[in-house]
């Protein structure tokens, strides 16, 4: 069953065709939102949220674009809509913090081997990331989505999703360099020390 | 951007997807799925806001439903047809009179048809045409199946009768095909028109019926005997012309019932 036919057995009532619907995209949904928030138990709930908005605005979808693209539109908006709550405010500086201290008490070379770890750097090097940039390279490279798609969610043509995925993955880059040659600096001043 | 920014970006993807395929994230708990599925039952729209168009019903789908609507009918369909041809089969050997036999199709063929037509409405005065609609066909779907089985039937029966009378007679047949189709689409009309007119406890099918049989009796067994035999010796263009007539009166009486079977169940639901 296509997802174009599932959302039209949902909107008859079926409630197998809502639970296939969510098991089919809860992941692609959850992960997105994860890699936005990394907070495990907040991407749950932003998670449900989407699909309560899927239900909500159901008649609204005129099939204009995929069922994972709107999927996505949603969960991008979701998202954005949560950090400008003051709960959302309230969790990004604590987040901020938290990476920042990380950042400084990493005095022993344990706590420095567990930064290492790329997904960490990964997730901090993307969340240096504004928005527009952020969410187009996520889409890319984690869910797939083509350029035109990516383009559609966001609303602007593709050669601007192009652009900002460019210059993202530039930034994403400086970042990333600039962390590997500050651990190995650490490292260095730590093994002569 | 220009080909050598693409190229750039090429080379800075390779660079970076070592980086990004190590930022997997872990699958969702099983649970969470399931609280998810469980919250959002309940935000199920119960009925839906928007009408969703019902997909037209191809022909196959139309004469699948005659056929189980024949296969389910009651017994008054085969019984009224079996009786029909039973009868003018014992009147015509019996009278052995051609104009008899002629009278007999005048009166007996419409009020024949007309039962199935009854049949086919009589179930919208205890609203079944309204509940049918929410199953998978709609009542103006079910209506035509019904009218098309019982065409069907009845016509086939027809021509038999009258394929056995002409060769009995030896006579040509057009004028018998006439006195059955002029007065059986006009009935059929003012049937379907005054069904859907007048209100639902008027018993629509029964008293056209006998308002028929009385007619018919009166115009051939009284002092108009003659005008039905002017009538059979009209041209055969004229016969056509009031074919013609008929049969477009009746087509303005399906046309006028489709629309109201659909205001029938627009009021049903608002009431």
């Amino acid at each position: 069953m296509t997802d174009e036919e599932l959302l039209l057995e949902i909107k008859r009532g079926s409630q197998a065709a809502l639970d296939s619907l969510i098991r089919r995209h809860y992941y692609d949904v959850y992960a997105f939102i994860m890699r936005r928030t990394h907070d495990q138990q907040l991407s749950y709930d932003l998670t449900q949220d989407v699909f309560a908005k899927v239900l909500k605005s159901i008649y609204q979808f005129r099939h204009e674009s995929s069922v994972q693209s709107w999927l996505f539109t949603i969960a991008i908006n979701q998202t954005r809509d949560f950090y400008r709550s003051k709960q959302g405010k309230t969790l990004k500086l604590q987040q901020e913090f938290e990476d920042g201290w990380a950042g400084t008490s990493t005095e022993n070379l344990h706590y420095l081997y567990e930064m290492k770890e790329a997904s960490v750097e990964m997730k901090q090097a993307i969340s240096q990331l504004p928005d527009y940039q952020a969410e187009p390279i996520l889409l890319k490279y984690y869910h797939d989505l083509k350029t035109r798609e990516i383009a559609a969610i966001s609303q602007v043509s593709e050669n601007t999703i192009k652009s900002r995925i460019y210059q993202g993955l530039q930034k994403l880059e400086r970042i990333l360099r600039k962390e590997k040659e500050h651990e190995s600096g650490r490292v260095n001043k730590n093994g002569k020390a | 951007m220009n080909q050598e920014e693409l190229t750039k970006m090429e080379k800075l993807e390779e660079r970076m997807l070592p980086y990004f395929r190590r930022n997997d994230i872990p699958p969702p708990k099983s649970e969470e799925i399931e609280k998810t599925i469980l919250q959002l039952r309940q935000l199920m729209p119960m009925t839906p806001q928007e009408e969703i168009p019902i997909p037209k019903t191809p022909l196959n789908g139309i004469l699948a439903q005659a056929w189980l609507e024949l296969k389910l009918s009651p017994i008054y369909l085969l019984l009224s047809q079996i009786a029909f041809l039973m009868v003018g089969l014992g009147f015509m050997m019996g009278t052995n009179h051609y104009v008899l036999v002629a009278k007999y199709i005048f009166v007996a063929a419409p009020l024949i048809w007309l039962i199935q037509l009854w049949l086919g409405v009589k179930d919208r005065s205890g609203s079944m045409a309204e509940l049918e609609m929410t199953l998978r066909y709609g009542a103006e779907q079910l209506f035509f199946a019904r009218f098309l089985m019982s065409s069907i039937v009845h016509t086939g029966v027809m021509i038999l009768f009258l394929s056995i009378t002409t060769m009995y007679f030896q006579i040509g047949s057009i004028i018998l095909f006439m006195l059955w189709l002029v007065p059986s689409f006009v009935i059929a009309a003012l049937f379907l028109l005054l069904s859907f007119k007048l209100p639902r406890t008027w018993y629509g099918g029964q008293t056209l019926m006998v308002l028929w049989g009385s007619f018919s009796v009166f115009f051939l067994l009284g002092f108009n005997e003659e005008m039905f035999i002017k009538w059979m010796g009209l041209p055969t263009l004229l016969h056509g012309i009031l074919l013609v007539g008929s049969i477009l009166f009746f087509l303005m009486a399906i046309r006028i019932t489709r629309k109201e079977l659909s205001h029938a169940f627009e009021c049903t639901v608002t009431e």
